[in-house]
Formats: C-alpha cells, structure tokens, sequence
C-alpha cells in the first residue's frame, strides 16, 4: 500500500519543496536587513 | 480488465512516444529537472537522506555573510566602497561555489555517460545548459546579493535595491563566463589534469584572496583606498569598482568614464576565448612523460627502496588531488596571510624575533588539520595499490605521509629561512628555522600516528571535520606558545637544543613506521 502511494508522487515534488525553501530563505535574508535597517536609522 | 487510466499529466508524453518521438521541449525539460535534482538534492540522496538540500543551508549561511558584511559598512562607508566592497564579497562566495557545483569535474563524467549518449539535438542540450548555468547562478547570487541591496537602501538611496543586484548579476555572470570559456580552453589545449590543477589554484586563489581582501577591504573601505595594499590603482583595476561606477551611472547619472569601455570588455572576454576555443584542434590530454625522481632531501632519512616506492607515491597523489589541494593549500596560506597583514600593520624592532617564532612554526601548529584530510582524496580508489603491498597498509600509507611531510617542511623551512634572512640576518633566522625543522620532526611522527583511515581511500563527501577541543585544536594552541617560548631562551641554549632536537628528529622520522622490518 505505502509502496503504491510512493509511485504515485510526483518526481518534481522534492524540487518543488526545495524551491519553496529557497523562496522563504529569500524572504529571511530580505526581512533581516530592513529590520537591521529600520532599528539602526530609529524609525522602529 | 483493459489498460488502466492514464495519469494526469501523461498523456502528452505517451502519445509522442507511441509515435516514436519526445518533443525537444520535453526533452529539455526533462534534462533540467534532473540536472536541478543532481544539483540541490544530488549530495543528500547519494548519503541516503531524503529530501535534505544542499543549497539551502548554504545559501543561508552565506546570504548571513553578506548581511554582516553589508551591516558593518553600510552607515559610514561612501557608495562607491560600499557598492564595490559588497558586491566583490557576494562576487567571490558565488564564484568559489560555482566553480565547485556547476562547473565541477562530476558534472562532466555524468555528462559524458549519460546525456551525451542520448538522442537529445545539440542545440536542446547546449541551451538547457544554459538556461541550467544562469538559473543556478540566479538562485545563488540573488540570495546573496539582497542583504547589501536592502541595506544599500540607507547608504545611498532606494533605487540601489534594484541597481545593486542588477548590476553584480551582470557582473558575476560575465566573469564566471570567462572561467567557464577558460576551463574549456585548457581542457582542449592541456586535458583534465592540467584542468583540475587550474581549477584547484583558481579555488585557492578565491578562498585566499576572500580571507585577505575581506579584512584588507573593509579596512580601506573605511580609511580610503590608500589603506589597500596595492592603493587605488590595484582597486580600480578591479572588476566590483567597475560594477559599482556602472550602478552609480543607472543610478545617478555619474560618468563612469573609462570603466564602461572595461566593463564591455569585461562582457566580450568569453566569447573571444570561446571563438579560440572552437577553432583550436583537440589535442590529446597526455602530456609528455615525465620521469619522477625522489626528492634529495629524502636522503636525509636513510630511506631505502619500499621508503622511496610509497614516498613517491604519496608524494604524486597529495600533490595531484584536487579535494586535497583545495583544502591544503588555503591552510598553507594562512601563514601567508598573516606575515601579509603583519606587515602591513606595522610590527615593532623588539616584536620581529616573536613574529618570526611564530611564522617559522605555523606551518607545523596547522599540520594536524592538514593530516586529518590525508585519507579524503576525490580518487578514492587509488589505496587499492598500498592495500595490495606486502606490508600492512595503515603502516605503508603512515610511512609514505610521514616522509613526504618531513621532505615538505624541510622545503618549506628553507622558504621560510629565505624570508627571514631579508629581515634578520643569517644567524637568527637560521637557528629559528633549525628549531622549527628539530621540532616538527620530532613531533610528526606521533601526529602521522593518529591517521586512523588509509590514506587515500575516503570519499571526500563524507568528511568528517576534526573535534572541536580535540588534539589537532590543543596542538594548534600549544605549539605557537611553545614557538615564543623557544625564542626568548639564550642563544647557546637555543643553539644545543636545536642540534638535539634535530637529532632526536631526524631519529624518530627515519625509524618510526619503517618498512620491511621483521615484527612478531
């Protein structure tokens, strides 16, 4: 049964997810400057 | 019971292959799936991990090196530096990873095997390898390059967010187009070796140029170009300050003058090598052969026929592999580097003897790293030879690493002496030099008995790194103390322990390990 469900997937769905990741890794390393950014000037 | 449904999705597919063919969009499509899967997933999957990336990790620790890069400089530095700086420092990390990943010696033989020998049109092929190259780099360098963009933002104004990455985008692109085109270009004049050894030295030269120019960088990006070794003409004849004079005329309008006529050429360097490329015949790969003769110094050690056998062996093979030279030779010029910044700190009269202590026994406090790496070499397959000899392998493999390092230092002693004599004299630097020899061979021999693994016979993906407050970290603490210890004896002394040392030494090195002797 679990060996079925295993074929049934699709092969792009790991890179998929692996895109996914990189996306969300973008948005930390896009959140972390402006939050730097806005601390350093005072406006936060 | 007829055929079963087909899946969503496949119907295409079938269709064109009852008809005896896949469309080159298929194809392509295909071919960039699974080259993507090798690149981000390839390394996690042949260790038997599932669905663990490489490049995520990565680009979260190196996207984290360009944010505190830019966070140190972004408040102080004028734009130019700053554009310059940040972009030279997310420039290399993508180049040192490009190099590694995409233009990498697997990649090649994977080729080689199987797509080459599929009935995929040139053209899908050079296209999707294309379109693979620039995917990847935009994938990396843009998670690089945001942090100094954003932050940019409070240096010069908001429209760097967009210039900043543009710019190093096309910046990046044109130089590792240049190392692709060159890598070709030695690949059909010189054949692989000649390849792996360019890209090794290339690798080097990044790694090492990263470490200096990042502390060189930020000092003269707060100081002013004058503060860099080489001032403003090495700096403007750097392609990051052309990138940044490139940003600030899209940006502000400022004349970049002659920079944009380098920048141009900067764009047409890889087609030129690539049009050389294509119309220089193929040569064979085999260079002329070369006859290897022991090293004399060897003789030192009173080494007999196995001696030289398993020295010239080891020898070749530490001096060949690329895992190894990537790893060794950053480490061999860290002391490099830091005779480097020492000067150009400025060290005082009464500080040189320490410094030179210091120096002369750097090489032998990184040692113990640079044994822990002897038994991961990217030919793996090569130990078959010592496992197949008539003594016991780990005692071959111990004796050949054992002798090739003492030769090494003997080498490398002599260079340092040469450095030295410039600065202090014959007498000094002689007698600190001898005491560095004295004490590496006495200590080598314990420190070649800590390699646990054939030398040779590991993969180097499975690397294990060294313990942390192990003995390699305890060794690399004690031994530069030990070094400034040495230097502040008297002279005599120093001169009777040196010759005992050396004694004791060169004793240890020629006895420990030894091959063809009778044991029970």
């Amino acid at each position: 049964m679990s060996q079925e469900k295993e074929k049934k997937q699709d092969p792009k769905s790991a890179l998929r997810r692996e895109f996914i990741s990189i996306l969300l890794m973008y948005v930390a390393l896009t959140v972390l400057p402006f939050l730097t950014g806005f601390a350093c000037s005072g406006s936060l | 019971m007829g055929d079963p449904k087909p899946e969503k999705g496949t119907r295409p597919f079938n269709r064109d292959r009852r008809r005896g063919r896949i469309p080159p969009f298929r194809q392509g499509q295909a071919l960039l799936v699974s080259w993507l899967t090798q690149d981000l997933l390839g390394r996690a999957r042949r260790s038997g991990k599932k669905g663990t990336s490489s490049l995520t990790p990565t680009l979260f620790s190196q996207g984290f090196l360009t944010f505190a890069f830019a966070a140190l400089t972004y408040q102080e530095v004028e734009t130019t530096a700053f554009l310059a700086g940040n972009m030279a420092f997310a420039i290399v990390l993508t180049l040192i990873a490009m190099l590694g990943e995409v233009l990498g010696k697997d990649r090649r033989k994977a080729d080689e095997d199987f797509v080459l020998t599929s009935p995929i049109p040139t053209f899908v092929f050079n296209s999707v390898k294309m379109v693979h190259s620039l995917l990847l780099l935009l994938l990396f360098h843009v998670g690089l390059v945001l942090a100094p963009a954003i932050l940019g933002m409070w240096n010069s104004g908001v429209a760097y967010v967009w210039a900043l990455p543009l710019v190093s985008l096309l910046l990046v692109g044109g130089l590792v187009g240049i190392l692709a085109s060159l890598m070709e270009l030695i690949h059909k004049l010189r054949g692989p070796s000649a390849l792996a050894s360019f890209t090794s030295i290339v690798q080097t030269f990044l790694l090492s140029g990263l470490f200096l120019g990042s502390l060189l960088g930020l000092q003269a990006m707060f100081q002013g170009a004058q503060s860099f070794p080489g001032g403003r003409t090495l700096l403007h004849s750097l392609p990051p300050y052309w990138g940044a004079r490139l940003a600030q005329w899209i940006v502000d309008g400022r004349d970049p003058g002659v920079f944009a006529w380098l920048l141009v050429g900067l764009f047409l360097t890889p087609f030129l090598i690539q049009g050389m490329t294509s119309v220089l015949p193929l040569r064979p790969g085999e260079g002329p052969q070369k006859r290897m003769r022991i090293p004399v110094l060897a003789r030192l050690f009173g080494v007999g026929a196995a001696d030289k056998g398993i020295l010239q062996y080891t020898l070749i093979l530490l001096g060949r592999d690329q895992a190894y030279r990537l790893r060794a030779i950053p480490l061999l010029g860290l002391p490099v580097a830091v005779v480097l910044l020492a000067m150009h700190a400025g060290i005082s009269e009464q500080e040189i003897p320490f410094f030179f202590a210091l120096v002369h026994n750097l090489p032998l406090a990184w040692l113990p790293f640079l044994l822990h790496f002897v038994p991961y070499a990217t030919d793996h397959e090569g130990s078959w030879l010592t496992k197949l000899g008539p003594e016991d392998p780990l005692r071959t493999g111990r004796r050949g690493v054992l002798l090739s390092f003492a030769v090494w230092m003997l080498r490398l002693q002599f260079l340092l002496f040469l450095l030295d004599f410039g600065f202090r004299g014959f007498g000094p630097a002689l007698l600190t030099s001898l005491l560095g020899l004295g004490l590496a061979f006495t200590i080598l021999p314990f420190l070649v008995a800590s390699i646990k693994e054939l030398p040779f016979s590991q993969d180097p993906a499975d690397l294990k790194p060294p313990e942390l407050g192990g003995g390699p970290m305890l060794l690399a603490v004690l031994i530069p103390v030990l070094a400034l210890g040495l230097e502040v004896i008297p002279k005599g002394l120093g001169a009777l322990l040196c010759a005992l040392l050396l004694v004791v030494g060169r004793t240890f090195v020629a006895r420990s390990f030894r091959l063809g002797k009778k044991r029970s």
